[in-house]
């Protein structure tokens, strides 16, 4: 956060597991679990590509447009950044101006008050 | 020989016509575009049912409570406004002008009857006119508070920030107009019920320009349920849209060339003149902000005690002497809306 910002992040995360490929290199014991691999003529050392699973922490963005969301769990969720960034491929064009306009009005409902 | 004259002119004709004010013609109240409902005094019960059922395999046995058929009845009390017009009127003033003439000799004899016909006779259109203003365009300071500290947000379940505003901006009036009571009311018959959020359907609205209304009416008309577009009790709705909103159909219908989007059905001239969009006929009311209105006429109500009321004035003359005349017209009146599930509110 750039110095002498009052604006709060809260990005909400979340941990999800996926497989992806990775390139390892064979021991002993991935031949012993794995007679295919010896079938191939794989030997210790070689390296090949195999399928794990990792967990990945990623980021979750609440759908404005989503029922019963308000604008204060927005602006939070926001923190310093634009509606335009921040919802760029979530939203279309038409409902990142229409947020941003109605989120202006919402500020200066607020100061009005 | 020469006209020799001294003094000053004066006008020696004077236009029969008195130029009068253009009033609307409470079409709310005259053609019924809602559901009007008389001889409320103070206050009405209005109930509202819904039954929910479910099918399950043969039972060849006795009959127990199965929970399979919902019976659901719902009572909200509302009360009806009670205003009046109401003034008085120093005849005294209009000697010296055209209406001297028509007053009947004598001094106590003040009252011109050229002016109760030409200016007098406004009055019950003026009455009419602000009432269905209020009808669709105001809210009580109480509601303005209410909807002011509901938190907005974009989707259904929420109010948007810019209805918020539009409600702010509206004339603060003695009861809640159409639009206001969509928005926020205390019937028992919502999913959450007691005083809060309506529960209209919402479609997020924007200022509507000649370029931008067929779009617009094509989102209203998508976002509104099935059950109200294919209605089986042979009521269609309307869509309740400003009055601004004739001109600007117009002026998209016949612009020429790329812009021009034929996309309303216009039948009929001057009065008889009626506007469709999709089949479903645009009511033009004094709505305020970008909000329009779909749904059945059955769903949106006008709980009066008479509304012969609205032309029925008391004019007499005051007592004890005085030369003067008072004039006095008085009503009761309340909104309300049912079945708001099936309210499409455009700008909510």
């Amino acid at each position: 956060m750039a110095k002498g910002s009052t604006a709060k992040t809260a990005t909400k995360t979340e941990v999800v597991k996926k497989m992806v490929e990775k390139e390892v290199q064979v021991t002993q014991e991935m031949l012993d679990m794995n007679p295919d691999l010896v079938e191939k003529g794989i030997q210790i050392g070689d390296k090949v590509t195999i399928e794990v699973e990792v967990e990945e922490t990623i980021e979750v963005k609440t759908n404005p447009f989503d029922e019963g969301v308000t604008y204060d769990q927005v602006i939070e969720e926001l923190g310093n950044k634009s509606v335009s960034t921040y919802y760029k491929d979530m939203l279309t064009n038409e409902q990142i101006e229409w947020l941003t306009n109605d989120l202006e009005v919402y500020k200066n409902n607020q100061k009005a008050k | 020989m020469a006209i020799n004259f001294t003094g000053t002119t004066r006008n020696h004709s004077e236009m029969e016509e008195v130029v009068q004010e253009i009033y609307s013609n409470s079409g709310t109240f005259r053609d019924a575009i809602v559901n009007i409902s008389e001889g409320h005094k103070s206050g009405t019960d209005v109930y509202e049912s819904k039954v929910t059922v479910s099918m399950t395999a043969l039972n060849t046995g006795e009959v127990t409570a199965t929970g399979n058929i919902d019976l659901k009845v719902n009572r909200t009390p509302v009360s009806l406004y009670t205003y009046n017009y109401e003034d008085r009127i120093n005849d005294n003033v209009l000697k010296g002008t055209k209406f001297q003439k028509s007053m009947k000799a004598g001094a106590f004899e003040v009252v011109s009857d050229e002016f109760d016909r030409k200016v007098l006779i406004q009055v019950a259109p003026a009455i009419g006119a602000d009432l269905e203003s209020k009808v669709w365009n105001g809210a009580t300071a109480a509601t303005k508070t209410a909807i002011a500290a509901l938190t907005p947000g974009a989707g259904q379940g929420t109010i948007t920030a810019t209805a918020q505003a539009a409600v702010a901006a509206m004339p603060t009036t003695l009861f809640d107009s159409l639009a206001v009571r969509i928005l926020y009311n205390d019937s028992q018959s919502k999913t959450v019920p007691g005083a809060g959020l309506g529960e209209y359907i919402k479609v997020i609205g924007t200022t509507i320009t000649s370029s931008n209304i067929a779009t617009e009416y094509g989102k209203l008309y998508a976002g509104a349920p099935e059950k109200v577009i294919n209605p089986t009790n042979g009521i269609m709705p309307y869509i309740y849209a400003p009055l601004a909103h004739r001109q600007l159909i117009k002026v998209a219908n016949n612009a020429v060339g790329a812009s021009q989007q034929i996309n309303f059905l216009v039948e009929g001239v001057g009065v008889n003149e009626k506007i469709y969009y999709n089949g479903i006929e645009i009511k033009f009311v004094p709505l305020a902000g970008n909000f329009m209105i779909l749904t059945s006429p059955d769903f949106l109500h006008l709980l009066m005690d008479l509304t012969g009321d609205l032309s029925a004035l008391m004019i007499d003359q005051v007592a004890n002497g005085a030369m003067q005349r008072y004039i006095k017209n008085v009503g009761s009146i309340a909104t309300w809306v049912t079945n708001q599930r099936y309210i499409t509110l455009y700008g909510g």
